[in-house]
């Protein structure tokens, strides 16, 4: 009985639902309400503030109309309509007019940005124009980025990709140009091969504003006459003084004075490295060759040798001052620097490692490695797992060591830094020699010169085919002649100015790089069949899944016409996976999907989340997801493993900051993933993931609305619409006992804000027993528990984190289409529309029935109509 | 998105293209036959309201704590209340500080989401070298302070350190000789020749949409013809000599005075005449002010006195650095006795109102300068209904410096004090 009537009475909401929502709610609850509250004075006889509600229609006509709506709206949550002198409407009537024009207006302004399912002519955004020019000449570009400088790429949703959201400025074109010489002359450079150089530094090292405090270190001399010019800081001391004291304050000021002496006279006979790169002061971060600070000559192999000595790895005493990992070995690496981009003591923004090394403990030894420098560039050492902050730890070491020899501590700051320094055995890394030898060449002309002339010698004679063969892979396309005419003419036109003919011809390239049918993705149909040439269709997949231009095979299937060969086409993306480029293709689409582009753009706080900074984090958490999804597309896994894997991928600092309990010996090195099971950690699918913990949070707290809404947009596709005008935010407030659910309760109570808070605060409060950088937590500091319990929207009931981990599963559908979509707009450049969903169904069906994995997924998204479409 | 916003938008199709509708310089110069000039300021955590906002309208009689190091200075400013630009988003809303508009909303206006500095730079920023200079952060907390916006909805990127800027302002290009200047220029429009011959036959293939998106690329090709002609123009003009030797990039609080610094001598040596000044806050090195976690961290103060004094240090901070950037333009006197500041208007706020809640209405307003010499507090209206945009302020600003505009993004009219 019970069962029954509850079965029956969901039927009628059903029902009523949907008649809320299509056009019989506009009849039946808007009109009636408008009529009895508003026609008054917005109506056929006063006109009210210049609005006349009774002619408004449904479907919303036109933007006149859509403004109308979004007013009746706006005051309706504002509560400022109907005025106070008239009679209140009832707040359920007013919920269920809200929620029928918060509906309506969303679909009216979906039609208004429609673009008919097609894809707006697309540039290439920074991340394809970067890959693109690596790909076409062959260059290295993890140390040189000629987009940096370009105006930042407007995101859809996320999508960094979408035609119409990509603008074309005279900025950016005017980067363009610059590029475009930076990249051809760094290519295709100067047909003399270059010699080979030797340096070598052993002393007179540079350490940035560290260096006088390294030198007032090691040099170290007795001055014998220290009181007289110090003895104002005796005076009114002596006195209450004890004789040993006096000693002490007598030696204490000795001291003072002859480090403060010292500090910028000496130079240093060796580097130290005290801090990892990633601290706040970065004191002793780097290791460079300052006689070389104007970086090689040219670009190329280097051979790069030094002499190290890893000091007090174990440091002897009870506390750990300088928060290094004592378990395990210093590790240094090999970073470019360039002293055009900025000091060479400090952080620069493009720090690829080079090399690395795990150093000896205690003893001086040489370390090698051949290194990729470009010209202007020069090597620098860095200390991996170095102190977080070396400056604290000297001078709580000093204070320490003064206490135990019975001295008082220095009262300035610095010197008990210098103290610290001289005498404290804190971990650092002593460098004493260093060598560069380069550039080591071994083919010349390089493979790009050879590859673009079409031959070891530049012939002038042969400039149009040239120019014709570059030009075909630079256009992604067979070119026509009236296109190697606009180039050629620049190439005639340089001649004309006398400029040598190699210059021309490398002039000429630039003007490519420049030219719309370098910049744009052509992908306009065929008028017959109405589908995208098999040209546009290869570039379709290559900026898929490599974010970049076809390769030779593409091409080639392209000319032959077999991409459209379903076996031929599913053969490529196996290739195309397997290839390392689709690692951008991972990149993209998790930054896009899971906004994981956003780690690190919100660093925690380096108090409370040393571990962040101590154990690089953020490339760490990172790595993780994108295991992950590496791991469901290589063996295609079902979709639902993204809700419900019992593992991850995890390197050593993750293990540690999961609690997991995994050996040192698992790990081939201290940089690699492995696999590893979370069975009874909280960690499920995606949602145990630090990277979505961290990049929800905002550095400083979590906020379960945050998250909630993140996971509802990105990992269900359900976006709650926007906060209604006028709502004050929570004040947060974290002096009292209160917590985050005790100020969200008030929230909730309202019933305007209830309607999608219920939505939203479930899944955000359900993750607060994740911490702003994903640790697990039971508490929010002192006696305040963390009560994860809940609701889903669909009406599951859930009692913690482990119950909402389950139920979240039965989200999977949801989730699919959500990936689904998001894949289809990160593959077509363009936002789905409602004409596109049958064939997304169709998709999800197979998907579904099939019991289809992530690799089957992409393939769909290959295959489908739409993917041809143009 | 309000009334006029929707109309503009359903108009906009009937605007101009960019290049025509950038109008013609009227009335740039004040009656003493200087140059007008213009300085726009933004942090990107704001100011705690307590710290900012005098307890009364009218003369100020007492000066906020934040405020304090201003005190020297209260003739030449003006603090406005109750302003702001009705957009919500925290964080993601702080770029909306100079232009009234988010990016995400840009497409729904008749300029999109230009900002005033740039509006200004539209209209006389031919007259000087660098058409406008923003200097500043880069990135930050979720992009930083995002300030300068073009027409065509391009960020204009800050420069970042001293060193660029002083060397954009005083060192001429040493790498190339004049010839080779004026080479490169020659191949950049002979490059551009052949784009725009490319554009030509790639229009032709297009269906509407797409040709309209190309018609971007027609625009910038016309830009960068006149940006070249600018830089043509300027090449044969020597900098200015420079003033002290070149310094180097530190932290970023030890950078804000020697930035200030150079803004001066750039409005001073004429070399721009609009400038704008991005303070991200995630780049306050703070541990320089004796404070142990970051600028954001105390933004959240979560009513904890502790992390309200910490803010407060690094408001103060800011302040006093401010404070010296109006010492330096009041130093500098022209024959007639009125000074640097007289002929230029300062605007100092922040997008981000309460930086606890964040929230992004009342924001800080500090009007300093040029037209706003009044020491006094005007409180707006605060009442939901009788609400002054903020935007107002800005179309005064752009009139009182010669923009004969009617409106600028969601302005009602003018605000003139």
């Amino acid at each position: 009985m019970g069962k029954e009537l509850s079965l029956s009475i969901w039927v009628v909401l059903i029902s009523q639902l949907t008649n809320l929502y299509g056009n019989n709610g506009f009849t039946s609850v808007v009109t009636p309400f408008l009529q009895s509250h508003c026609f008054k004075c917005h109506g056929p006889e006063k006109q009210k503030a210049d609005r006349r509600y009774d002619l408004l229609s449904h479907p919303i006509q036109d933007d006149e109309e859509l403004l109308l709506f979004q007013d009746i709206l706006d005051q309706l949550n504002l509560g400022e309509m109907p005025p106070e002198e008239e009679p209140r409407p009832d707040p359920i009537e007013v919920k269920e007019v809200v929620a029928w024009l918060t509906t309506a207006i969303a679909d009216a302004q979906n039609k208004r940005e429609s673009k008919n399912s097609e894809t707006v002519l697309r540039r290439l955004n920074s991340r394809e124009y970067l890959h693109t020019i690596s790909d076409l000449f062959g260059l290295k570009t993890d140390a040189f980025d000629p987009t940096e400088g370009f105006p930042s790429d407007q995101e859809v949703h996320h999508l960094d990709n979408q035609g119409h959201a990509l603008v074309t400025s005279g900025f950016l074109l005017d980067k363009y140009l610059r590029a475009a010489d930076s990249v051809v002359e760094k290519a295709l450079n100067s047909l003399d091969r270059p010699t080979s150089r030797k340096w070598i530094q052993n002393g007179n090292f540079e350490q940035g504003e560290f260096t006088g405090f390294i030198s007032s270190v090691q040099k170290r001399e007795f001055i014998d006459e220290p009181l007289k010019s110090v003895s104002l800081g005796l005076k009114g001391m002596t006195g209450s003084m004890s004789q040993g004291q006096l000693v002490n304050r007598k030696k204490y000021l000795t001291e003072k004075f002859q480090t403060t002496l010292h500090k910028v006279e000496n130079i240093p006979i060796h580097i130290r490295l005290y801090e990892h790169p990633r601290s706040q002061r970065h004191m002793g971060s780097y290791a460079y060759m300052s006689e070389l600070s104007e970086g090689v000559p040219h670009d190329g192999y280097y051979f790069f040798a030094f002499d190290a000595t890893a000091m007090n790895r174990v440091p002897p005493y009870d506390k750990s001052f300088a928060g290094t990992r004592t378990d395990e070995p210093f590790r240094l690496a090999v970073v470019p620097g360039d002293s055009d981009v900025g000091p060479l003591h400090l952080p620069q923004p493009l720090e690829p490692e080079l090399a690395h090394f795990e150093l000896v403990d205690g003893k001086r030894k040489k370390y090698h490695a051949r290194v990729w420098l470009n010209r202007g560039q020069t090597p620098r050492l860095i200390f991996q797992n170095g102190s977080h902050n070396a400056r604290i730890a000297n001078i709580e070491a000093a204070k320490y060591l003064r206490e135990q020899r019975g001295l008082p501590a220095f009262i300035s700051g610095n010197d008990n830094l210098v103290y610290g320094l001289q005498h404290a055995k804190l971990p650092h890394v002593r460098i004493h020699h260093l060598f560069l030898n380069g550039p080591v060449i071994e083919e010349w002309p390089t493979p790009t010169q050879k590859n673009i002339l079409g031959g070891v010698t530049f012939d002038p004679e042969s400039i149009r085919s040239k120019l014709n063969n570059f030009l075909s892979r630079a256009y992604r396309r067979p070119v026509t002649s009236k296109q190697v005419d606009a180039i050629h003419q620049v190439y005639l036109n340089r001649i004309h100015k006398g400029i040598d003919p190699w210059q021309a011809f490398k002039d000429s390239l630039k003007a490519a790089l420049c030219s719309p049918y370098f910049i744009y993705l052509l992908e306009h149909p065929n008028s017959k069949t109405n589908k995208i040439d098999q040209y546009a269709t290869a570039s379709r997949l290559s900026y898929f899944l490599w974010s970049s231009m076809p390769d030779r095979e593409l091409f080639a299937l392209s000319r032959k016409g077999q991409l459209s060969n379903p076996s031929i086409l599913k053969a490529q993306i196996e290739r195309m996976l397997l290839d390392p480029k689709s690692n951008r293709f991972v990149d993209g689409f998790l930054d896009a999907w899971l906004t994981l582009d956003h780690l690190g753009t919100t660093p925690p706080d380096h108090q409370r989340f040393k571990e962040y900074y101590i154990d690089h984090l953020a490339p760490a958490m990172r790595m993780e997801t994108h295991a992950f999804f590496r791991h469901l597309l290589k063996n295609n896994l079902p979709i639902s493993e993204f809700l419900t894997a019992s593992y991850t991928f995890v390197n050593p600092a993750l293990a540690r900051l999961y609690g997991l309990p995994v050996l040192k010996s698992d790990f081939p090195n201290h940089s690699s993933f492995i696999k590893v099971s979370t069975q009874g950690h909280p960690r499920v699918g995606l949602l145990g993931h630090s990277s979505i913990h961290t990049v929800t949070a905002n550095g400083v707290d979590t906020s379960p609305i945050i998250r909630g809404v993140w996971l509802l947009e990105n990992i269900l596709g359900t976006p709650p619409p926007p906060p209604p005008p006028d709502i004050e935010p929570i004040e947060p407030d974290i002096r009292g006992s209160t917590t985050i659910r005790d100020q969200m309760e008030k929230h909730r109570s309202d019933p305007t804000c209830a309607e999608c808070h219920r939505k939203i605060d479930p899944l955000g409060f359900a993750l607060e027993n994740f911490d702003a950088i994903g640790r697990f937590r039971t508490t929010y500091g002192r006696n305040k528990t963390i009560d994860a319990s809940g609701v889903l929207p669909g009406g599951r009931k859930f009692k913690d984190l482990g119950e909402f981990m389950m139920s979240f599963r039965s989200e999977h559908k949801k989730f699919t289409r959500a990936l689904a979509n998001k894949l289809l707009e990160y593959a077509l450049g363009r936002q789905m529309e409602i004409a596109d969903r049958p064939e997304i169904d169709r998709i999800l069906d197979q998907v579904e029935s099939e019991k289809l994995g992530l690799r089957d997924l992409i393939v769909k998204v290959v295959e489908c109509e739409l993917f041809t479409n143009p | 998105m309000n009334r006029r916003s929707f109309i503009r938008g359903s108009l906009g199709a009937l605007a101009l293209p960019a290049m025509e509708s950038f109008g013609l310089p009227t009335k740039l110069n004040s009656a003493n036959g200087a140059a007008n000039k213009l300085v726009c300021i933004g942090n990107s955590f704001g100011f705690h309201a307590p710290h900012f906002f005098p307890t009364h309208t009218g003369t100020i009689r007492s000066m906020p704590k934040a405020l304090a190091p201003l005190t020297k200075n209260i003739d030449q400013i003006t603090v406005f209340s109750n302003l702001d630009h009705g957009v919500k988003g925290g964080h993601y809303a702080v770029h909306s500080f100079l232009s009234g508009v988010k990016q995400s909303q840009a497409s729904s206006m008749p300029n999109g989401n230009l900002s005033l500095d740039q509006r200004a730079a539209e209209v006389f920023g031919f007259n000087t070298r660098f058409p406008s200079l923003v200097v500043g952060s880069e990135n930050g907390l979720h992009g930083g302070c995002q300030m300068s916006w073009t027409r065509s909805g391009i960020r204009v990127p800050p420069i970042e350190g001293p060193r660029e800027l002083f060397r954009k302002l005083f060192i001429n290009n040493k790498t190339k000789n004049h010839e080779q200047l004026l080479d490169q220029h020659e191949l950049g429009k002979s490059i551009l020749d052949a784009s725009l011959e490319d554009a030509r036959t790639l229009g032709k293939r297009l269906n509407g949409r797409d040709r309209d998106k190309l018609d971007e690329y027609f625009t910038s090709i016309r830009e960068v013809e006149n940006s070249i002609q600018q830089r043509e123009k300027w090449n044969s003009v020597p900098k200015p000599s420079a003033p002290f030797k070149e310094p180097t990039d530190k932290s970023f609080v030890e950078n804000i005075p020697i930035l200030y610094k150079l803004i001066a001598l750039a409005l001073e040596t004429d070399s721009t005449r609009i400038a704008s000044f991005e303070m991200a806050g995630a780049k306050f090195n703070t541990g320089l002010l004796g404070l142990d976690n970051g600028y954001h961290s105390y933004s959240h103060h979560g009513q904890k006195q502790e992390n309200i004094d910490a803010l407060l240090a690094l408001e103060i901070y800011q302040m006093e650095c401010f404070a010296q950037f109006l010492d330096q333009l009041k130093s500098k006197k022209s024959p007639d006795g009125s000074s640097l500041l007289d002929e230029t208007t300062v605007l100092f706020g922040s997008g981000m109102g309460n930086g606890n809640a964040h929230t992004n209405n009342n924001l800080p307003i500090l009007m300093a300068g040029r037209g706003y010499q009044t020491g006094s507090h005007k409180a707006m209206p605060d009442s939901k209904n009788r609400k002054v945009p903020l935007s107002n302020l800005y179309l005064s600003i752009l009139n009182q410096l010669g923009v004969e505009d009617d409106f600028f993004a969601h302005s009602t009219g003018t605000l003139t004090i």
